[in-house]
């Protein structure tokens, strides 16, 4: 026999009214000073799942409404009532035992970290290998017009070295078997090559006097890389799919979440984008080597490029000391000491 | 004693609204109602949504009644999936054609409101506190005209207007002349650059509407809360704000310019566009962007908590339940700006596992800084409002779970 102490609430009334009930194994009797002496089987009542120490309430339905704060008589009481009364209490159980929120917190937490970094970048794949064309082209309709708008120049280069280049990028793309790709060329202040999903490369004039025949096409084969292995879709479909999902779990009003994923978001994305290099890194080596053509130009580019961004000095042999790094977490390409290791690599590969 | 068990509460003294929720203790309810809901691929999430409710709602109290949420979760089960099977099958037929895509932008943006407005019916016919429950009587009609018809309109007006320029030949497209070219792109620029600024001039107006447009709607029992805010303290306080902020920016810009002459590297982009050559940060870089990338964050929860604080503060002073209650919200633009930036600080610490203490705190804040008086006796009125609303139906279908957030 247990005794609780809580409130009665009449049905069709807004009354509230101190009262006290007796629990036990076989019935159930509620006492309200002057108002009511009710006494049955526990099985006429229905209880409110627990949930933290909320409140429960105990209802004789139809007829009233016990509130009780004295949650742990409660379950103590159902639990010894059997199977005389159908109780969800197992998630409140699981809410309760340190066990199981650590074992909860542990499997949430590996989730989240393998599904943002592998299973995120796998759907984002999958997704943008089935992108049709025309989503493709749709997407990178008016970006070269944006850019020529706002950050690059027409090209300065004489004719004869534009053409030059334009011919052997021809042949290149012919040998490598990958039609399609535009080659286009701009000014900008400093030496450059990005492509467009769409298959527009751009070429600025100092990237084009910095770099020597075979090295263009090192960093023509990086960046046709980038379009065949669709990286800009996959960045996109990749985004899109992080916005959604962190509106689906934090979406509480409260205007902190969107500063506290920034940073997270930010880092994750620049791993992406290391990894995005760096398949397009080994994209264009292997099919320099298939094409017969030494990987150590991809090496020489890098130097060439490292020493243009003050990465430190570029060692004129091989085996010299490699440029210094940067804080490799927050940088959206990979190390260039590490990248020219790995067309060194390939190179000595290549020779034997 | 005896008049708090018998709770007749009222006699024109000011309640506060207690919250007696533990972040210790929301934690344990959250993480379990993530992984259940990971490990069911989701379905869990519409018990983990009522589990949710029901523990902030259970210990939120007035005179030592807390709320009820009583929705099913099956209700809400039901209301996902066919949210979700209509988003694919939208979104699966913008594949299709490329017009398709055009068309179901379109209907993504009539279902949105609809959604919303089911979802304040059902939230609010679930929501009860002793045993009489709240309502929502508005109509959907208002919730398109301001969230789907006034944002687009200046920008509509400014089509409309362009189309019959275009028709009257005054802006011509496809010409050689040189002189109609530029007229087309300064009359072209100068009317979307209205538009846009149209849009943002309509803010306040909207935000003022939707926040009379819930309060109106609600309902306690048949009881009617009303509320006639006045669209100028809206334009005011986000005038208030942009001079504020202009003055932060100033501030800012002072702070770069000294920076700047103390070390010339300062401030330097990195290049971020290239894909070929090397990008990273340096680290001397680092160390002086920090400090001036946290004093943005803080500016920026900072106002943040100045427009929601007063905008709670006045949504509800004046605020009136029949001509029963009246509220008061007793919020400062420090004591909110303190708990948002703690918070901040907490969830970037804990890699946003402090979500529930987070979350707790500010729930907190919220609702103690809240309070209510009662005129003449809530008991009869109560007893009153409970009698009347057994007219009304119970069962209000499936929830889509969409909110609207008011920012206040």
């Amino acid at each position: 026999m247990k005794t609780i102490q809580g409130f009665w609430f009449p049905h069709a009334s807004a009354r509230r009214v101190a009262g006290e009930m007796h629990l036990s194994g076989d019935g159930v009797s509620l006492h309200v000073e002057g108002e009511t002496d009710w006494s049955g089987a526990r099985e006429a009542l229905s209880v409110s799942q627990r949930v933290g120490s909320i409140p429960r309430r105990i209802t004789l339905p139809g007829q009233w409404t016990f509130e009780t704060a004295d949650n742990a008589a409660v379950d103590q009481w159902l639990a010894s009532a059997g199977s005389g009364l159908k109780d969800a209490s197992w998630i409140h159980r699981l809410e309760s035992r340190w066990r199981w929120i650590l074992s909860a917190l542990v499997v949430t937490v590996m989730v989240v970290a393998a599904g943002g970094y592998w299973g995120l970048p796998w759907v984002s794949a999958v997704a943008a290998r089935h992108m049709p064309d025309s989503v493709v082209d749709a997407v990178s309709s008016g970006t070269l017009e944006i850019l020529d708008d706002w950050l690059l120049g027409p090209s300065e280069l004489p004719e004869a070295r534009q053409l030059e280049r334009q011919r052997g990028f021809e042949a290149l793309v012919e040998s490598t078997g990958t039609p399609g790709y535009r080659l286009h060329f701009r000014r900008l202040g400093m030496p450059n090559a990005f492509a467009l999903p769409s298959g527009d490369i751009i070429v600025t004039d100092r990237f084009v006097e910095l770099a020597s025949a075979r090295e263009f096409d090192a960093v023509m084969l990086h960046e046709i890389g980038h379009v065949r292995l669709r990286h800009g879709m996959q960045q996109l479909v990749r985004s899109s799919l992080v916005s959604f999902i962190i509106a689906m779990y934090l979406g509480d009003p409260s205007g902190v979440q969107e500063l506290v994923v920034a940073l997270p978001v930010f880092l994750l994305q620049s791993h992406y984008s290391r990894a995005h290099e760096r398949e397009a890194d080994e994209y264009a080596m292997r099919t320099m080597m298939a094409s017969g053509i030494d990987p150590v130009h991809f090496a020489s580019i890098m130097r060439k490029l490292a020493a243009f961004h003050g990465d430190g000095e570029p060692p004129p042999g091989e085996g010299g000391a490699e440029p210094k790094t940067s804080g490799d977490f927050l940088s959206s390409h990979p190390d260039s000491g590490e990248r020219i290791r790995r067309a060194l690599e390939l190179s000595e590969e290549f020779r034997r | 004693m005896g008049s708090i068990e018998t709770g007749s509460i009222g006699d024109g003294k000011w309640i506060d609204v207690r919250f007696s929720g533990r972040g210790g203790e929301y934690f344990r309810i959250w993480i379990v109602n993530i992984f259940l809901s990971i490990i069911t691929l989701g379905i869990y999430s519409a018990w983990a949504k009522v589990r949710t409710r029901r523990y902030f709602y259970g210990n939120t109290s007035i005179q030592g009644s807390s709320f009820e949420y009583l929705a099913k979760p099956l209700a809400i089960l039901k209301g996902r999936l066919i949210a979700v099977l209509f988003l694919a099958l939208v979104l699966g037929a913008g594949y299709l054609h490329p017009l398709a895509d055009l068309v179901s932008i379109v209907i993504i943006a009539l279902f949105a409101p609809w959604a919303i407005w089911r979802s304040l019916v059902f939230n609010a016919r679930m929501t009860s506190y002793r045993n009489v429950r709240f309502g929502f009587a508005g109509k959907v009609g208002p919730l398109y005209r301001h969230v789907f018809l006034l944002p687009i309109l200046p920008l509509l007006i400014v089509a409309v207007v362009l189309g019959v320029q275009y028709a009257l030949g005054v802006i011509q497209f496809d010409v050689a002349d040189p002189a109609a070219k530029s007229r087309t792109a300064t009359i072209l620029g100068l009317s979307i650059g209205l538009g846009i600024t149209g849009t943002y001039l309509l803010i306040p107006y909207i935000q003022k509407s939707l926040t009379g447009y819930y309060l109106d709607g609600h309902r306690y029992g048949q009881g009617r809360f009303s509320a006639s805010l006045a669209t100028a303290f809206y334009y005011l306080v986000y005038l208030k704000l942009i001079v504020i902020g202009f003055l932060l920016l100033a501030a800012v810009v002072a702070l770069i310019v000294v920076a700047q002459a103390a070390m010339p590297d300062f401030g330097v982009i990195p290049d971020r566009s290239g894909t070929v050559g090397e990008s990273g940060i340096s680290s001397a870089q680092l160390w002086l962007t920090t400090p001036l990338l946290l004093l943005f964050v803080a500016a920026s929860v900072w106002m943040k908590a100045y427009t929601q604080s007063r905008f709670r503060n006045y949504a509800y002073s004046k605020l009136g339940l029949d001509d029963v209650a009246v509220f008061r919200s007793g919020m400062t633009v420090n004591g909110l700006f303190g708990v948002q930036l703690t918070n901040l600080i907490l969830m970037v610490l804990s890699l946003g596992l402090a979500w529930p203490w987070a979350r707790v705190r500010l729930t907190r804040y919220r609702l103690e800084t809240l309070a209510l008086r009662i005129d003449g006796s809530l008991d009869e009125y109560l007893t009153q409002a409970r009698r009347r609303q057994s007219a009304l139906g119970e069962e209000v279908g499936e929830a889509f779970d969409l909110d609207l957030d008011l920012g206040m």
